[in-house]
């Protein structure tokens, strides 16, 4: 019975980017245009126009001056959202940092280009088509929050009533713009007013909208999006007033829009933050387990290294040892030859051993429950139970030892208890050795590749498996429903140890087949899955004594793939 | 070079030393076989003086590095050939930077050993023209590529190595701090220092340099 893994879930600390949303190449393509547009038509026209433009009233220029800052904070939080979507590839950053830079940009040009256009001041006149563009970027964002799913049902009225009012007064806007183009219309404060209004609507349904998403993700960043942007409402409604009765309140609202640029670029600055933070904790994670790997890789070829000098030394001993029988033989006493005969076919058979590696080394009969009672007690601060019934089973009991006390240790920290229990019962093909613990599989998953301070002492799963392999065994993970974990170690039996069959049947139905195994990686001497074995995987249900049922894969039956 | 009256064999491989000790007694040599259980026992097993030609082995197992023998035994007035199964040649450069009068491969035929120790024993040099030059270039060569490349590695103070390494381990400032018991401003001023020192901008660039350099920490 086989099972298949699938990939461990990555150890991961910080910003979760596992599911993050990708964009098509053509729309970061646009995306980067804009960008690189926008900085050109700031640095270029904005910043020219600013310093040259034309001495106006004080008032006016406070305004422009109050306007060009909350230009800059959008348009830098714009860009900060720009690079926190060009490291993370998130959609969303892409949208925020499009629609923050767009807003930037309209200020900045609304502010620079009109003492350019109309020397005597600001012309109102140019305001509607401006405030236009503003409310189809709106529209826009609008669109795009109607679009998402999850929208509560009591909230949906008021929704579809927001996107009609923006939609109308964006129609009019247009309309009074195209209208303007041809002949100048003075607009008056209720027209003023009514704009107004439309926008203040148009953000309060996004903020709205931001404001629920950061409570129900739990995310500041959306949080503090929604309160920027209610905020932007109350600034239209206080311009909105300001129009109608009270003058004063437009300066106030441009000082509001300022602490609302203030927000969105502190926002953008915390989410790059995070990004970079968890960027650097996970790539300094995965330098740690490449130093590891590399540690590994750098035992194996220093270990390969010797053996091939081994070798090289052993042939030449060879070679040497047979040159001297064979030239000397007359000068050589009778028991020095024969030492030096026994001496070299001694070293031929040492010399098969490191090329054939331990894998032709013959296995031995031991008892299980005398290697097993060596980690009983206390491993590592991880107390082991269980009693263990005297069986003989065959293999490597020097190799069984560490992937023992690996196994308990593994289970162990990722038990609650820092208990793990032992017990064996008979199968089929032998023994299983179960090591029982309640921490949940995944965990347990997670030591596929194991990293700590000391990987001499502590085998991962992997390598934990291969051995047991080795000498005939297997290693299977079994994911229980209750949400404990067993490691099965599967050891064959020794000569004459016949299995119990009652017993074999027992453990083969209380068995939960839907149960992963450690990765697919199989040893050069396993049979390999074709095609057609494949056909004669069957899913299938077991319903087990405690009335669970569990989910099931049998392979009937399948033949070694020829190399 | 004094020619050697006598001929030592230094080598762990049992079948090795003996076949070889045997090649040459039957050429007329007077041959002793080293005593590896260490260092002391070995010297007082060869009596090493200018009359001594040792073959002595670059990988003496339990011994290690037999290279480190090579000034002891040329402090004594031994000569030494190496005899070697290792084709690094900076190693061999660097045995014969120490002292060896040459080398010769285990992998060459036999003939090609026996040849070579009674050039030795004669006196005679066991070098091509220019080979001996040709080695200790290359050695030089590898010395100044590996002080260019480590370079920067060894302004580090003891204490900022550690830090590397456990950077390089995957630790975290803060897990640093806790298992040194120290605090994450001291351990920060000692990352600030391997930035400095190594040119870069983020512990994940140094933890890249080490890596690139193959830098490891002694000890």
């Amino acid at each position: 019975v086989q099972g298949d893994i699938a990939d461990p879930p990555a150890s991961y600390r910080g910003v979760d980017r596992r599911q993050r949303q990708g964009m098509p190449r053509r729309t970061i393509r646009l995306v980067e245009l804009i960008a690189v547009v926008t900085g050109l038509l700031v640095i270029g026209v904005g910043v020219p126009v600013s310093l040259l433009h034309v001495p106006r009233s004080s008032a006016l220029d406070a305004q422009a001056a109050l306007r060009d800052l909350w230009a800059i904070l959008f348009f830098s939080a714009g860009v900060l959202h720009l690079v926190r979507w060009r490291m993370t590839g998130d959609a969303h950053a892409a949208l925020r940092g499009c629609g923050t830079l767009c807003f930037g940009l309209l200020t900045a040009l609304t502010a620079a280009l009109a003492p350019l256009l109309h020397r005597s001041g600001v012309d109102e006149s140019l305001m509607p088509i401006t405030r236009t563009v503003a409310v189809v970027a709106c529209l826009a964002l609008l669109a795009r929050v109607g679009r998402t799913p999850a929208v509560d049902t009591r909230v949906r009225p008021l929704r579809l009533l927001g996107i009609t009012v923006a939609g109308a007064w964006a129609f009019l806007a247009l309309a009074v713009a195209a209208a303007q183009s041809h002949r100048p219309v003075e607009l008056g404060p209720t027209v003023w007013f009514a704009i107004e209004c439309g926008l203040a609507l148009g953000w309060i349904s996004c903020g709205i909208r931001a404001t629920r998403r950061g409570v129900t993700d739990r995310s500041a960043s959306f949080t503090w999006m929604g309160v920027a942007l209610l905020l932007m409402s109350a600034v239209e409604v206080m311009r909105a007033l300001a129009f109608m009765s009270h003058p004063e309140l437009l300066f106030l609202g441009t000082g509001v829009q300022l602490v609302v640029g203030a927000v969105v670029l502190i926002n953008a600055a915390t989410d790059l933050a995070g990004v970079l933070a968890a960027d650097g904790n996970h790539l300094l994670h995965m330098s740690g387990t490449l130093h590891e790997t590399v540690h590994h890789l750098s035992t194996d070829e220093q270990t390969e290294a010797a053996r091939r000098h081994d070798t090289r030394s052993a042939l030449a001993s060879l070679k040497a040892a047979s040159l001297v029988l064979d030239r000397y033989d007359a000068t050589l006493d009778p028991q020095t030859k024969v030492q030096l005969r026994s001496s070299f076919a001694q070293e031929l058979s040492r010399l098969e051993t490191m090329i054939e590696g331990r894998s032709r080394e013959p296995l031995e009969d031991y008892r299980l429950d005398a290697v097993v009672s060596a980690c009983r007690g206390n491993v590592d601060g991880v107390t082991v139970t269980g009693d263990l019934a005297p069986v003989r089973v065959s293999g490597r009991p020097e190799e069984l030892l560490p992937v023992v006390r690996s196994i308990l240790a593994i289970l162990g920290r990722r038990s609650p208890e820092r208990t793990v229990g032992v017990r064996m019962v008979g199968a089929a093909s032998g023994v299983r050795l179960i090591c029982e613990t309640r921490a949940s599989a995944d965990t347990v998953r997670d030591h596929l590749s194991d990293r700590n301070e000391e990987p001499v002492r502590r085998l991962g799963l992997l390598v934990a498996r291969r051995r047991m392999r080795e000498q005939g065994g297997d290693l299977v993970v079994h994911d229980r429903a209750d949400g404990s974990t067993a490691v099965e170690l599967w050891l064959r039996a020794a000569a004459g140890e016949a299995p119990d069959q009652e017993i074999v049947e027992a453990v083969e139905a209380r068995l939960d087949r839907a149960d992963l195994t450690t990765p697919a990686e199989h040893p050069p001497t396993a049979p390999r899955l074709t095609r057609q074995h494949h056909d004669e995987v069957r899913p299938r249900q077991l319903v087990m004594a405690d009335g669970h049922v569990r989910r099931a894969v049998v392979i009937r039956s399948y033949d070694a793939e020829p190399a | 070079m004094t020619s050697a009256t006598r001929v030592a064999i230094v080598e762990d491989h049992r079948l090795l030393a003996e076949s070889v000790s045997l090649a040459l007694r039957a050429e007329g040599l007077d041959v002793v076989l080293g005593d590896l259980t260490d260092e002391a026992s070995l010297l007082q097993s060869l009596c090493p003086d200018d009359s001594l030609l040792v073959l002595l082995d670059l990988d003496l197992g339990q011994m290690r590095d037999g290279a480190r023998l090579i000034p002891v035994l040329r402090a004594a007035g031994a000569h030494v050939l190496v005899v070697t199964g290792t084709r690094d040649t900076i190693r061999i450069a660097a045995a014969v930077e120490a002292g060896a009068i040459g080398y010769v491969g285990k992998d060459q035929p036999i003939d090609v050993l026996l040849g070579t120790v009674q050039r030795a024993v004669a006196g005679q040099s066991v070098f091509r023209a220019g080979e001996r030059h040709e080695l200790l270039a290359q050695l030089r060569r590898h010395r100044a590529e590996e002080g260019r490349r480590l370079g920067p590695f060894q302004a580090l103070t003891p204490k900022e190595r550690q830090v590397l390494d456990a950077l390089r381990a995957g630790r975290s400032v803060d897990r640093i701090a806790t298992d040194w018991v120290v605090s994450e401003a001291t351990v920060r001023t000692q990352v600030r220092g391997v930035l400095t020192k190594l040119d870069v901008r983020s512990q994940l660039a140094a933890v890249a340099k080490a890596h690139a350099a193959g830098w490891r920490r002694a000890g």
